[in-house]
């Protein structure tokens, strides 16, 4: 969890705020742990959501497991980012501090020809329903909470000493069938969506070494299965946008969820996307005296071909509920989605955030205007930073007013 | 009726450069050759291409037509290819399809959909008073990109006493000189100074696959046209400039 680099702490012992969060970052980690700790022992017995873990640390041979909770009621939405929408920042740790990670050492390309203990993991990740788990683990795990700027928090880890299903999986017959079909991961990926498997549990297929040509399986670390099955869809996605008619209005849509403020513009235009971030002063990652710093990523209709590195796997999950929205309208329409970080938001959970946050404000009625500047000026009023701040960086926004079209020089 | 034979390799140059800038093309088969003109769907960049009949081994064709082409599934049949095979395109009208065949150790047969394009069959060329024609390495125009690139996503090329590149950002600016006496200056003719600012991500897609040298043609807020030859072929780019508010 984030600890302030500054002797504020000493002074204020999480009373005074002076670090200008509502919320003490180190009595709440304390809290957490005093609630936490009595409940996790070497011998856990509890419901996996279908939870598998896989870093990307010493790759290609690298730590996995199943996520194992001491519990068993309740389970089925601590994987689930889909459901997380509304709950408080506090609740979502908590229950992710709960998911004891089991790991062993595997080679990624074991999962052509999963044995024994990876097989084993494969047969939760697949099931639709928490499955009962006994595991046993070496030693009793030290709490902690995992971070990462991709994936959702996980609870301490340990090495496995043994660990067998209780129960029989319950697993769907689509994921079934696609896993023992030889086609393209990306092909996989489509299917298992057009057949509402939710995104996060297809990204865990993915990255448990369950989709893509037999000869080429392989285990793909959490953090990257997350984008690349974002970025997947969104380009099958892409393929249909690209060909269907522009939106003929100006529409703003937004949601703040877990101090994530989210504003999304789509106007009539081809396809291009921009992603905008700001973390404001005293959020989690810029102290409080700092001025506020926007950073983007963009492409033009014919999509980038480097990575979106500054904004990373926000960019591609953002984009992703962008072009689930446009498809489903059958419209094209070029969209600017700007995320503000407020210091609320006081421990990183994970990118589900934001394609989950872009996804619901996209579902609400948006406010439809007919020109630029009235849905601007709506957009300045909803988010807290100056706009200016924003429109300087936009390269959306910069590219509609200077670029030229060659129509201006035929007769 | 048409087929044409020429060296595989030579058509895969041509439709990577093509693919460059757009990804459906209405493509013209007539008695002096095939040609195609088109505008890249937001109508910031154009392409001019001609291929006369004297570049292929062999060029049989009745009459004239105009066929629609999917660029980017042509590209996957002829990136299959090995640079010594020889190419054989046909039209298959009753298919609806151009057969690609390449004859090499053995004979592969693609059959490429044809796709409708009406809309873009009359494309004028724009009328351009550029003031300055720069010939230069395609390589040193590459690098100066690559350096623009660093600070900004768009690029000034203006022409003086010498051609210059220039970019600006908040990291800071650069600026790149090419001038006569420089191995990567053929040629440069100012009649008036003139400088057009344009988008980085377009012009290096452009340049990407332009070989040795190419023409670069200027003027003041004015669309840059880019002139080269791809063993024979003859190809024009043009792209629109960005402007101050």
């Amino acid at each position: 969890m984030h600890v302030p680099k500054t002797n504020l702490c000493t002074i204020c012992r999480g009373h005074k705020k002076l670090c200008g969060r509502g919320i003490c970052p180190i009595l709440e980690k304390k809290r957490i742990r005093e609630s936490i700790v009595p409940l996790i022992n070497k011998d856990i017995f509890g419901a996996s959501p279908s939870a598998f873990f896989v870093g990307d640390w010493n790759y290609p041979k690298v730590l996995v497991g199943p996520l194992v909770p001491p519990v068993h009621e309740g389970t089925d939405i601590f994987d689930l980012p889909e459901a997380w929408h509304g709950k408080e920042l506090d609740e979502i740790i908590k229950f992710r501090s709960l998911l004891v990670r089991s790991k062993e050492f595997v080679k990624v390309t074991d999962a052509k020809n999963p044995k024994g203990y990876l097989e084993k993991s494969q047969e939760i990740v697949m099931s639709k329903k928490p499955v009962d788990v006994e595991l046993v683990l070496k030693k009793t795990p030290h709490f902690a909470l995992e971070f990462s700027q991709f994936s959702p928090p996980t609870g301490p880890s340990e090495f496995v000493e043994s660990f067998k299903i209780a129960e029989n999986p319950k697993v769907p017959r689509v994921i079934d069938k696609i896993n023992s079909d030889d086609i393209k991961a990306s092909k996989g990926i489509s299917l298992l969506y057009d057949k509402d498997i939710p995104v996060s549990h297809i990204s865990k297929l993915l990255s448990a070494g369950l989709l893509g040509e037999q000869k080429n399986r392989k285990l793909v670390p959490t953090r990257w299965s997350i984008t690349a099955t974002d970025d997947s869809l969104s380009k099958s996605h892409l393929k249909k946008i690209k060909s269907s008619p522009e939106i003929n209005k100006f529409e703003i849509y937004h949601d703040e969820d877990v101090g994530n403020k989210f504003v999304v513009i789509l106007f009539p235009s081809m396809w291009c996307y921009e992603f905008l971030e700001c973390w404001l002063p005293g959020s989690l990652f810029l102290e409080s005296s700092l001025s506020p710093n926007v950073i983007s990523d963009h492409e033009l209709f014919d999509g980038r071909n480097e990575y979106a590195s500054l904004t990373a796997g926000a960019y591609y999950a953002a984009r992703f509920s962008v072009t689930e929205h446009l498809y489903e309208r059958r419209r094209q329409s070029g969209a600017l989605v700007f995320m503000e970080v407020h210091p609320s938001y006081h421990t990183p959970v994970g990118v589900w955030r934001v394609r989950e946050i872009t996804r619901n404000a996209l579902q609400k009625k948006p406010e439809s205007f007919d020109t630029e500047e009235e849905v601007l000026k709506k957009a300045s009023e909803i988010l807290s930073l100056p706009f200016e701040k924003y429109r300087e960086k936009s390269n959306i926004l910069s590219f509609k007013h200077r670029q030229k079209t060659l129509s201006d020089w035929m007769n | 009726m048409f087929e044409a034979v020429l060296s595989a390799e030579t058509w895969r140059k041509c439709v990577t450069a093509i693919g460059s800038l757009v990804e459906e093309v209405p493509l013209k088969i007539t008695a002096e050759g095939i040609e195609l003109r088109a505008m890249d769907p937001s109508h910031v960049s154009m392409i001019d291409f001609k291929m006369n009949k004297e570049v292929f081994a062999e060029y049989k064709t009745d009459k004239e037509a105009i066929i629609g082409i999917d660029i980017e599934d042509m590209s996957k049949f002829i990136n299959r290819s090995r640079s010594d095979d020889i190419l054989v395109l046909k039209l298959d009208e009753e298919k609806n399809k151009i057969l690609m065949v390449l004859k090499g150790t053995s004979t592969r047969r693609f059959g490429c959909q044809l796709i409708d394009v009406t809309e873009q069959s009359n494309l004028k060329m724009p009328t351009l008073n550029t003031t300055s024609k720069v010939r230069l390495s395609s390589q040193a125009f590459r690098e100066g990109l690559k350096d623009a690139n660093i600070v900004s996503d768009h690029v000034s090329l203006r022409a003086d006493d010498a051609f210059y590149m220039n970019a600006e950002g908040d990291t800071g600016d650069i600026e790149v000189k090419i001038e006569k006496g420089d191995p990567d200056l053929y040629e440069i003719i100012v009649s008036a100074g003139a400088s057009s600012t344009f988008n980085l991500s377009y012009l290096t897609d452009m340049s990407k696959s332009i070989p040795g040298e190419m023409s670069i043609e200027i003027g003041n807020d004015m669309p840059v046209k880019i002139e080269f030859e791809i063993e024979g072929a003859s190809f024009v780019f043009i792209l629109a400039p960005r402007v101050e508010r």
